[in-house]
């Protein structure tokens, strides 16, 4: 009797050891620190090359090239998160998260809930569709099916055309912009509206399957964001703006957009 | 390293009024509640059609397990265990992204999902009804059999309609699953509830959507998990 009890209660010691050494384990990165040589929780929907992607499971891009030579200049080490894009915002106002760098378009409604650095990318939508697509730009979207990111500018202007009568289909939304761009490979969708760096490097990675047909002009810029009265940002600026100045931004720009930039965001 | 809690808890933000901000902000619902409401009804025809489509293949599936055929009762085996052994998640996942690979496209989404969740539920249809065919006595087959029925004959006169009142109870929380599974097919990007809640939680960064499905939830389910109970306790009190 004692022997089988033993028994019964010794694998839930064991798994209550193992939860505690995972929790301590995930806790050391996502402390929320702050300042100094500290490390810093990054959050980052990291599905979004060039910006974002993985590589032998750890994250690359131009956003971690960039923010991974700002914290070396401001004194902190990045530790990146990876979150679903519609998930940071929320993260941010509850402090889930000391900033994060995902690709993310400044707009008057995001700054009214979180802080941004100052732009760091000039950034257009672009209309996504299959080469043989007989959709040459928005107005002939008619009752076609568009698919978007949840939660991005790609939505937003989609929901615009929507609202206008541009499109009188369907907008679809997918959790990562990977999920949409499988369903237009696989003809479950017509066409997707998404930010233009991003859907050019789908279109350079697709053998002539994709194209962009037309590039939506909404001079949008991205930026890092930070919960509300964050002390990093001031930090992140300047060290952002010393590589904006001394040609390191070039360098990286270069390295992932396979191109000099045409001007360097204010 | 040193262990850090991975909780944090903000004193300043868990105040009655911005609770009440986050989660009721009843102006959130009113601006969206045709929304809602349409992907509230998307849920419902789901998951109605779900389940009468796996009602039928489920029942299939059952005769083809109990009966003395390996012929038929292998495949019907091999069926629900994939079914039941693998996350409903993955099937979705699976029929819409992975099936158009080998040349089958589905390209609406309702229909993507309607698929997914037959599938699966049909899975657990099949054992609900096994059980409830082989809980009728043996003597009812028999009995069957001696006044000259053939096997096929007393299973759909005589068992099948004497198991069906005894699986209307666990059919009914089956329903009430496949309802609330119907949330999952929101990775695929239908517009249900989940995912019409999610779209609007994300617009207004304030989580009243979320809240405003959950209830919608619940509004459908609790009175079906009420109803299959009251129903379990009549058919106990008959049998007892």
């Amino acid at each position: 009797m004692v022997k089988s009890l033993f028994g019964r209660v010794l694998p839930l010691f064991v798994l209550a050891a193992v939860l505690s050494l995972a929790v301590a384990a995930c806790g050391g990165g996502g402390g929320g620190s702050q300042g100094g040589g500290e490390d810093v929780t990054v959050a980052s929907d990291i599905a979004y090359p060039p910006f974002e992607s993985e590589k032998d499971g750890e994250p690359v891009g131009f956003d971690i090239d960039l923010l991974d030579e700002i914290g070396k200049r401001a004194g902190f080490t990045p530790e990146y998160q990876n979150v679903t894009f519609d998930g940071i915002i929320n993260g941010l106002r509850n402090n889930q998260y000391d900033m994060a760098i995902s690709a993310m378009t400044i707009t008057p409604e995001r700054a009214e809930r979180i802080d941004f650095s100052d732009p760091y990318f000039n950034a257009d939508q672009s209309l996504l569709v299959p080469s043989d697509s007989d959709i040459g730009s928005v107005d002939e979207i008619g009752d076609a099916t568009v698919g978007v990111q949840i939660g991005t500018t790609g939505e937003i202007k989609a929901n615009e055309f929507k609202d206008r009568g541009d499109i009188t289909g369907e907008v679809r939304t997918f959790d990562t912009i990977e999920d949409a761009f499988a369903a237009l490979n696989n003809g479950q969708i017509d066409a997707i509206i998404n930010d233009l760096p991003v859907s050019q490097d789908e279109v350079n990675g697709s053998d002539g399957a994709l194209e962009i047909v037309q590039v939506i002009p909404t001079g949008e810029q991205y930026g890092i964001a930070f919960p509300k009265d964050s002390d990093l940002r001031q930090d992140v600026n300047e060290a952002l703006q010393e590589i904006k100045d001394d040609g390191t931004y070039e360098e990286i720009y270069k390295k992932w957009i396979g191109r000099a930039p045409k001007e360097i965001p204010e | 390293m040193p262990f850090e809690w991975p909780v944090e808890f903000d004193p300043s933000r868990f105040s009655p009024s911005n609770v009440q901000e986050q989660y009721l902000d009843f102006g959130v619902i009113f601006d969206n509640f045709d929304t809602l409401l349409q992907a509230f009804f998307v849920t419902i025809v789901l998951a109605l059609c779900a389940e009468l489509l796996g009602i039928v293949l489920g029942l299939v599936l059952a005769l083809m397990k109990i009966g003395r055929s390996k012929l038929l009762s292998a495949p019907a085996q091999v069926y629900i265990d994939v079914f039941r052994g693998t996350p409903l998640l993955v099937q979705i996942i699976f029929i819409y992204f992975a099936t158009p690979n080998i040349g089958i496209r589905i390209e609406s989404l309702f229909f993507a999902g309607l698929v997914a969740l037959t599938l699966n539920s049909a899975a657990y249809v099949a054992e609900i009804f096994r059980s409830g065919i082989q809980s009728i006595d043996k003597g009812q087959m028999e009995a069957g059999r001696a006044s000259g029925l053939t096997y096929a004959q007393t299973m759909r006169h005589i068992i099948v309609p004497q198991a069906f009142r005894r699986v209307i109870p666990p059919l009914t929380n089956e329903f009430v699953m496949l309802i609330k599974d119907t949330s999952i097919v929101s990775v695929i990007g239908l517009e249900e509830l989940l995912r019409s809640a999610r779209v609007l939680q994300s617009a207004t960064a304030n989580a009243t959507p979320l809240v405003a499905a959950a209830l919608f939830y619940l509004a459908i389910c609790l009175p079906l998990i009420y109803l299959a109970n009251g129903l379990e306790r009549r058919l106990n009190r008959r049998v007892a």
